[in-house]
């Protein structure tokens, strides 16, 4: 017996802890189940490891402590057994000193961080925290105040405010109105301006110089006043930025074919112009170095939970330059080193309000014209907006299509080289005999073959993006000719490889997601080496791999085959795609609040027709 | 493993069905006829029957006890030393079969396609890619089975249709084959081959608690049943007695005599895919089924490091056997006397015990 | 430790994928065997021919390129004196320089002399061999089997593994010989003792006219000279088996070899060779192999030829097609077994010679009545020729299987010995359906 748990408590020790967040997933029954008895989490625990530690009791000490010190507190607590008596306290987290940005050394409490009352100390201060003689982008300007007769300092930087809106709705009333030199206002000058003599839409009362610094920057004007250590933050942005374009990368036949531009304000007004619904909201949430995120969900649809993690996740985030969804996009994804993308970047808002009515969260990023939308499923890579758009049967096709070629871009290759190579049985006399052929006076053994005519597609694809647009036809006429034409006819590569390679980039461009085609050209040429070395025993065995892998990964905590695997009480509109009015919930795996999307009866004129006839 | 998921009603029919059913792609439906001649479809009800009985009983001691499973009630019902060694004799159960399974399989891969390669390069590859499926967890390989269910029942169903053609109805008969008692007989013993049925008592404390486990292990069963009896008919009403008990691998050449006019004539290479893939599964079932029971045994935590040596042991194991026909008439001999003892009858011995102990007592609350 | 675990993952991998790359044969590496001939060897018990296509050749013609005519032939025929196919495959190595693969090995064809010794041998070894699929069609060649494949020039394909495809699916228009796939015929011959595999010879008057043509000098070999006249003794031999000449002598009643024709490839395909337990033990023509297909319910359509019911210098020709699937019953008549056959055919008529008037339903019963005579003739004689043979080609055995309990007790009952002094009643029921765009003759 002794012998026994002497094996127990050697192989007992602690695992890592799995800090993985999971939105819980399930069918409707085990929510209702899980609302009634059983802890949404913590259910696996029950399997080995809990239960029957509890019989062990306070024994433990006698076994080598070594592998019991790593007990969590909370392990501890969830045993009703007496605590171990080898129990460590837990060391305080030592925190490391790191240099902290000047803007940031500013918001501490010492009373120098603060607006000084003097006018010129302001100046002076102003003058070196922007480089005043190097940088010539700050403006100062020098004012009297009409009302009560002191001194005022208009400061802005140059080039990102509206010029105009200063002049006008600012210096003029400033220098212009009120009567002279009421001196009873001085104390109160501040709130004065503010509430009288402002004709501004936005203005804010700020005191310390770290404000001083971000809204500058951020484009506003600040008005100091002689006396006031305060300060008076004006809204004057004037970035400049595109005119709302078309969408160039999700292109549609039939849709809407206005696409984000690079000023989240607008980009979030395109999304509210979808969604005119109370209960959108748009969360500004700190990203690190000045630059903040929008977050937009929708309350009550989206779960709490999802948006407290997407939150807590952009908001723990520090770098230097996160400005790109790309960038944001790698800082926040369950699993970064992935292949597949864990997050939808569009730029189309009508995709980005259909995501926020299912329950999912958008981020907009100032700067970028493009938003990312979270959690996702794999079959959200393969729907196009177009999709809902059209009739089912037309929709379900496109994704048949889009699925096959998703299956050609990954295999086709892999494939073709293992049956050249391993399984010539598979092919029809006639075929093989085409095969044979061709390949006669290629002076490269099969898989060189396809691994360079691969490569130099790759490098075609590559070159096609970079060259400038006015010489662009002529690249892929001459890539066609020279790689299509030359190529056969020199004998350096066999015609019916040309077919399989052209099948298979075409295929990688029907894949409507640009991040999932890049996932294609990798894992293809795993695929061709595993194929040339195990034949079609290593594309399965690949493809095996790939499906274990793929069911394994999450996007915010949601499975990443979802609707499938796990298999979740959903709407078809999986690949196949029922009719519109049969979409009456929201995808079970998103555990939203409001499951419901529409009533039962969506097509009203059904149902009065029903009455009218009886 | 991760923590919150649980198998659903669906995953765990799925891994049910394709471990169980998966060993059609072997050599077992030959078994069938040397059992039982050309009646063999006769003795493979009879394995169906009697596997289905074991489960039932295995079953209702289950209802009785939600939230445990065979390894825990082992040990409760039994004693702890006497229920460990049970438990132990299902580890090595699983090492064997895992073995028999990974270099059936490998062999089977040798012979069918890929006449060049050295049988232990699919069998390391083979145990790798069970070695992964584990450390991912039940769930994930319980939803890809999910996943690759349809296809894998389309791969089962057209060879045999298609093959309708060729079908005598009259090889079916003599009624009773080799004779009455050898059909007989030899049909209950060659219950092991469902043995694996059994994995749903294993499992059942990592099911979603509402998961009706009779019902799903009772439906998974009986179309395994029907996949088998399908295999073994087509077989029997194609290529006739005399020849198909001595036909290696009975599903793949039934697949190869399909011909359909010039261009539909190479089916097999597709239902070789599919056929992989679910063997694939089935390894990585027979290796993670293993570890989970060592596992509960020994009360540990965590199974990752513990992937490594049992697969060296699974290759050792595997390795051994001379010849593929060696192989092949030990994984007979053992399926029907061992596999058959320790995955059927004794599970529902211990059934039997447990139920007239728990009599009369109260139903023991879920261990959360 | 992940990454170790990685690492270690991946070496073991690499190691074996890299030993996984050593034995790959490359397309362009392997000479792919399209036809496989047995004969009975000298030095050897067989002499073992095979068919290789070059690709160069062949692959262009299909491709782009049309056929460079630089006179090689797209075919290289070889034959080797050896005890097995493997054997057999190593010599051909030997020369060829490529691994000599029999993937694609689409059609198997044994000599008649062979075959009249034992199958078995050839048979078995065929099965195990994981390269040659059970669908590889098989044809017994009257005369040598290599000499056939080396006449054999098909003109309208060039591929001729699609030819001997396109040629066993003929069978489905005309019903006079059949496609007997490997594992069929293996299996069928295992159960039931007997089984059948179209014949196929060279039709020697159409070659000569075309060696005539070439203006080669007619020079024949010995072997062709000794060919020949057996062919001839052959022809004459069997016009003696198939009893009186009938003055109408439809398609089927000819043997391959003898079908009086010229031009085109000089090879027949028609009729059947019945094996018995491995032996092959007769022929039978085209009409006997009709016979075999609509008893075996694999007949789909033919065209017969009658004579006029009222004028028996006038012929009539019809379309037959199947009517129902044949009623077969065997039962137990105390001494001997009964089997009453019952055939229903449907027939349409296709042409007819002037003189006889058909103009009412009465005189479409007539030809009915001509039909089911001649249909009720072939049936009989087909059957009796099995009997002699003691070979139920047929599977009317099969139709005795349920009378007994277990596998012994079947094997103990000697079937084809039962059946040689069986009973036979054959009835057969035409229908004529219709009659063609013109409903009858003035």
């Amino acid at each position: 017996m002794s012998v026994l748990k002497f094996l127990k408590n050697l192989l007992q020790y602690q695992p890592p802890k799995d800090d993985v967040f999971i939105l819980e997933e399930g069918t409707w029954a085990q929510e209702a189940e899980r609302a009634g008895e059983i802890p949404p989490t913590e259910q696996k625990a029950a399997a080995g490891s809990v239960a029957p530690r509890t019989e062990q009791g306070g024994d433990t000490g006698a076994a080598p402590g070594a592998y019991n010190k790593t007990d969590t507190p909370e392990d501890a607590e969830a045993t009703t057994a007496p605590q171990p008596t080898a129990q460590r306290e837990k060391r305080p987290e030592r925190t490391l000193r790191k240099p902290v940005p000047i803007s940031e050394k500013l918001t501490g409490e010492s009373p120098e961080d603060r607006i000084a009352a003097n006018l010129d100390a302001n100046r002076s201060t102003l003058e070196r925290l922007f480089h005043k003689p190097q940088n010539t982008d700050l403006v100062i300007r020098d004012f009297t105040l009409q009302a009560t007769g002191q001194c005022g300092l208009l400061v802005y930087i140059e080039g990102i405010v509206n010029s105009d809106r200063l002049s006008y709705s600012v210096l003029q009333p400033l220098m212009l109105l009120g009567k002279a030199r009421d001196t009873q206002l001085a104390p109160y000058v501040i709130e004065t301006v503010e509430e009288h003599l402002m004709p501004v839409h936005q203005v804010a009362i700020i005191e310390t110089w770290a404000e001083v610094i971000q809204n500058l920057v951020d484009g506003l004007a600040l008005l100091f006043v002689d006396g006031d250590a305060r300060a008076l933050a004006i809204e004057a942005r004037n970035f400049p930025s595109r005119a709302i374009g078309r969408a160039e990368v999700e292109t549609v036949v039939q849709g809407p074919q206005e696409a984000f531009s690079e000023n989240k304000r607008v980009n979030v007004s395109l999304v509210r112009n979808y969604l005119r619904n109370k209960d959108l909201i748009t969360e500004s949430v700190d990203i690190g170095s000045g630059n903040s995120a929008f977050v937009l969900y929708i309350a009550g649809v989206a779960n709490q939970k999802l948006v407290d993690e997407v939150r807590r996740r952009l908001s723990s985030l520090e770098g230097s330059f996160l400005r790109e969804p790309g960038h944001i996009e790698q800082m926040i994804e369950d699993h970064p080193n992935s292949l597949y993308p864990q997050t939808l970047t569009t730029e189309r808002p009508d995709r980005v309000a259909i995501h926020l009515m299912q329950g999912k969260i958008a981020v907009i990023l100032d700067g970028s014209p493009f938003a990312l939308i979270v959690p996702i499923t794999f079959f959200t890579l393969i729907k196009t907006p177009e999709d809902s758009y059209l009739r089912p049967a037309f929709g379900t096709l496109l994704r048949i299509v889009r699925v096959a070629a998703i299956f050609v871009a990954y295999l086709l290759p892999g494939i073709y080289l293992a049956i050249v190579e391993h399984h010539h049985a598979i092919l029809p006399s006639d075929l093989l005999l085409a095969i044979a052929g061709s390949r006669e006076g290629v002076p490269f053994p099969c898989w060189l073959e396809v691994v360079m005519m691969e490569v130099s597609f790759e490098v075609i694809r590559e070159a096609g993006i970079r060259v400038p647009g006015v010489i662009g036809p002529t690249l892929g006429i001459v890539s066609a000719l020279v790689l299509g034409q030359a190529a056969v006819a020199a004998a350096v590569a066999s015609p019916i490889l040309i077919i399989i390679v052209a099948t298979t980039a075409l295929a990688a461009f029907a894949i409507p997601n640009y991040q999932l085609q890049f996932s294609t050209r990798i894992i293809r040429f795993l695929y061709i080496a595993i194929g040339y070395a195990l034949g079609l025993y290593g594309i399965v065995l690949g493809l095996a791999v790939q499906i274990f892998y793929t069911t394994s990964i999450t996007s915010f905590g949601v499975g990443y085959l979802s609707p499938v695997a796990p298999s979740t009480k959903t709407d078809l509109d999986i690949v196949f795609r029922s009719p519109l009015w049969l979409h009456e919930t929201r995808p079970d795996y998103l555990q939203s609040p409001d499951r419901v999307k529409k009533p039962r009866i969506s097509r009203g004129w059904m149902q009065e027709d029903n009455h009218e006839k009886k | 493993m991760r923590k919150s998921n649980r198998l659903g009603a669906q995953e765990l029919y799925a891994l049910l069905l394709i471990t169980v059913s998966s060993l059609v792609y072997f050599s077992t439906p030959r078994y069938f006829f040397l059992i039982a001649g050309n009646a063999a479809w006769l003795a493979l009800s009879i394995a169906i029957s009697v596997s289905l009985i074991c489960i039932f009983i295995v079953n209702l001691l289950l209802k009785r006890r939600p939230g445990q499973n065979l390894i825990s009630l082992n040990t409760q019902i039994l004693g702890t030393w006497l229920g460990n060694v049970v438990n132990m004799l299902l580890v090595g159960h699983y090492v064997v079969t895992g073995a028999l399974i990974i270099r059936l399989f490998g062999e089977a891969i040798v012979l069918t396609s890929l006449r060049s390669l050295p049988v232990s390069v699919i069998m390391i590859t083979s145990v790798l890619f069970g070695l992964y499926g584990c450390y991912k967890g039940w769930n994930v390989i319980a939803k890809s089975c999910w996943i690759s269910l349809p296809f894998i029942a389309l791969s089962v169903f057209i060879p045999l249709v298609l093959a309708w053609t060729y079908w005598e109805p009259s090889y079916l008969l003599p009624f009773f084959g080799k004779g009455v008692d050898d059909t007989l007989f030899g049909g209950v013993f060659a219950a092991g081959v469902m043995g694996d049925i059994i994995l749903t008592a294993l499992l059942a404390n990592a099911v979603q608690p509402q998961v009706n486990l009779m019902k799903v292990s009772i439906s998974a069963m009986i179309v395994t049943g029907l996949i088998f009896m399908l295999v073994v008919v087509a077989n029997s009403m194609v290529n006739s007695y005399p020849v198909a008990a001595y036909i290696t691998i009975p599903y793949f050449s039934l697949a190869r005599t399909l011909s359909f006019g010039r261009f539909l004539e190479r089916l097999e290479s597709v239902i070789f895919i599919i056929w992989v893939f679910a063997a694939l599964l089935k390894i990585a079932v027979m290796i993670g089924t293993g570890i989970y029971v060592y596992k509960q045994i020994f009360n540990i935590a965590d199974t990752k490091p513990l992937l490594l040596p049992y697969g060296a042991i699974l290759m050792t194991t595997a390795i051994m056997p001379k010849s593929f026909p060696v192989v092949d008439k030990w994984s007979w001999i053992y399926m029907r006397s061992f596999g058959f003892v320790i995955t059927l009858i004794l599970p529902t011995l211990i059934a039997l015990i447990g139920l007239i102990k728990l009599r009369g007592k109260q139903e023991v609350k879920a261990q959360p | 430790m992940k990454g170790r675990f990685a690492l270690l993952t991946l070496l073991l991998l690499g190691v074996n994928l890299l030993s996984g790359c050593a034995g790959i044969g490359e397309i362009d590496e392997t000479a792919f065997v399209f036809t496989i001939t047995f004969d009975k060897g000298e030095k050897a018990p067989y002499q073992i021919g095979t068919r290789i296509p070059v690709p160069r050749l062949l692959g262009r013609i299909q491709g782009q390129l049309a056929f460079s005519g630089d006179g090689q032939e797209p075919y290289i025929n070889t034959q080797v004196q050896t005890h097995s196919l493997a054997e057999a495959l190593v010599m051909t190595q030997l020369f060829t320089g490529r691994e000599v693969s029999l993937d694609h090995a689409r059609t198997i064809i044994i000599s008649e002399d062979l075959a009249r010794e034992s199958i078995e041998d050839v048979c078995q070894p065929l099965l195990r061999g994981l390269e040659i699929r059970g669908t590889t069609l098989l044809y017994i060649s009257r005369g040598n089997a290599f000499r056939f494949i080396n006449e054999n020039k098909p003109l309208l394909e060039v591929n001729t593994s699609k030819f001997i495809e396109l040629v066993s699916r003929e069978q489905n228009v005309h019903g006079l010989t059949t496609a007997m796939p490997l594992n069929l015929f293996y299996s069928t011959l295992a159960t039931e003792g007997a089984a059948v595999i179209p014949l196929a010879a060279i039709n020697e008057t159409v070659l000569a006219a075309a060696k005539a043509k070439e203006r080669e000098p007619t020079a024949l070999t010995k072997d062709e000279q000794a060919d020949r006249e057996a062919k001839a003794e052959m022809s004459e031999e069997q016009a003696e088996e198939t009893g009186e000449k009938p003055p109408l002598r439809s398609v089927g009643s000819y043997l391959p070899g003898s079908i009086p024709r010229s031009g085109g490839n000089p090879i027949d395909f028609i009729g059947l060779a019945v094996f018995r337990n491995d032996k092959m033990v007769g022929v039978l023509d085209g009409n006997s192999a009709l016979v075999y297909n609509m008893l075996r319910n694999n007949f789909h359509r033919t065209i017969i030829s009658v004579k006029m019911p009222r004028h028996p210098d006038e012929t009539v020709s019809l379309l037959l097609y199947k009517g129902r699937p044949p009623r077969i019953r065997v039962e137990d008549a105390g001494t001997r077994y009964k089997i009453s056959v019952e055939l229903v055919i449907d027939c349409d008529m296709e042409t007819v010679s002037t003189g006889d008037r058909i103009r009412s339903v009465e005189s479409l019963r007539d030809l009915e009545t001509a039909v089911e005579k001649q249909l009720q003739q072939w049936v009989e004689t087909t059957i009796s020729m099995t009997q002699e043979w003691g070979a139920d080609i047929f599977g009317f055995g099969n139709r005795l299987r349920s009378a007994f309990l277990t596998w012994d007790e079947w094997t103990r009952f000697n079937w084809s010995e039962a059946y040689k002094h069986a009973e036979v009643s054959v009835v057969i029921t035409a229908n004529l359906r219709r009659t063609g765009l013109i409903i009858g003759t003035y």
